[in-house]
């Protein structure tokens, strides 16, 4: 893969491509999230996927979805502090519900990584779901996670 | 030193919450696991102050939930990462449906057996965390359902499923 690091920036090479990893965490909250109806299956293969898929043209993306700070930025942990590695995928007002949905991605070793899927429901559960985060980028980050392959 | 591992000052108040924990009488399981996980994790740390700062029960529950769930999968994480088959997304459905059918087995078995606030008490399990469980269409791990069928003695079969964590 043709992708490095310049002043803490995943940056890639010419015609690089970023992976992007689906870890077990994320696959089971997808589960979790299509059983509740929070997204159907074709929202997911029209709109949510998509939208993941840019992240394998790097960041700094090059996509003005990704450069847009309301669908794309730094998660945050309960203090107020910006979580090392940790970004947000969001949604707001997705489909009919209108509900705020969020994808917790992971970006270190030079690859993405999706890490969990939810619902904001209230500032409480995004605290909740970010404290997590931190939990499953320590895991990765020294190797002990469970891989559902790659976007 | 790897991200996110908690702190001397924050190891203190890990203990500190833990005693909280008990006042508020949940399982000595469960917070025993808790505090050993927030000794190491940032991340569970976190969710042990959200838990001592937070007012209502509902959220409270939530938090235990999101603890226990989070020391269950600590408790099976591969010494290395290890990749699972891929599942497609066309399949997640019928899947969750799956497991979903799985679940309410074993519900009715647990209730035929004395119910979830019995199976608490026996496994030292959070009753919020056992209720998310059973209503949620996520994989069961495999240390939750050894848990359950060591509370009740039930046979290996009725927690044989093709979808484990």
């Amino acid at each position: 893969m043709l992708c490095y690091v310049i002043e803490g920036k995943l940056c890639l090479g010419p015609g690089g491509r970023m992976k992007v990893e689906i870890t077990d965490w994320a696959l089971n909250s997808y589960l979790e999230l299509l059983h509740k109806r929070v997204f159907t299956v074709q929202e997911y293969k029209l709109i949510l996927r998509p939208d993941a898929v840019l992240l394998q043209d790097g960041i700094p993306s090059p996509h003005a979805k990704l450069q847009n700070a309301k669908f794309w930025g730094p998660a945050t942990d309960s203090a107020g502090n910006v979580i090392a590695h940790g970004f947000k995928l969001k949604w707001h007002n997705f489909g009919n519900g209108q509900i705020q949905l969020r994808v917790c991605v992971g970006l270190l070793n030079g690859q993405a990584y999706l890490c969990q899927g939810f619902v904001k429901s209230s500032d409480k559960t995004d605290k909740r779901e970010c404290a997590k985060l931190k939990v499953y980028l320590r895991d990765i980050a020294i190797g002990r996670y469970t891989s559902r392959g790659f976007l | 030193m790897t991200i996110f591992t908690t702190t001397d000052e924050q190891k203190i108040e890990v203990y500190q919450i833990a005693t909280e924990m008990k006042k508020a009488a949940l399982p000595a399981r469960f917070i025993t696991e808790a505090v050993t996980l927030a000794s190491e994790y940032e991340g569970a740390f976190d969710l042990m102050k959200l838990w001592a700062n937070e007012d209502e029960i509902e959220e409270r529950e939530h938090i235990c939930a999101d603890l226990e769930d989070l020391i269950d999968a600590h408790q099976e994480r591969p010494s290395q990462p290890i990749t699972k088959p891929r599942i497609d997304f066309d399949q997640l459905e019928t899947i969750g449906n799956d497991i979903v059918a799985f679940k309410k087995k074993l519900r009715q078995e647990v209730d035929k057996r004395g119910g979830i606030t019995l199976l608490a008490e026996k496994t030292g399990m959070c009753q919020p965390s056992l209720s998310r469980f059973f209503n949620s269409a996520s994989m069961p791990r495999r240390t939750t359902l050894y848990r359950i069928a060591h509370a009740f003695d039930l046979p290996e079969s009725e927690i044989a499923t093709e979808w484990i964590r």
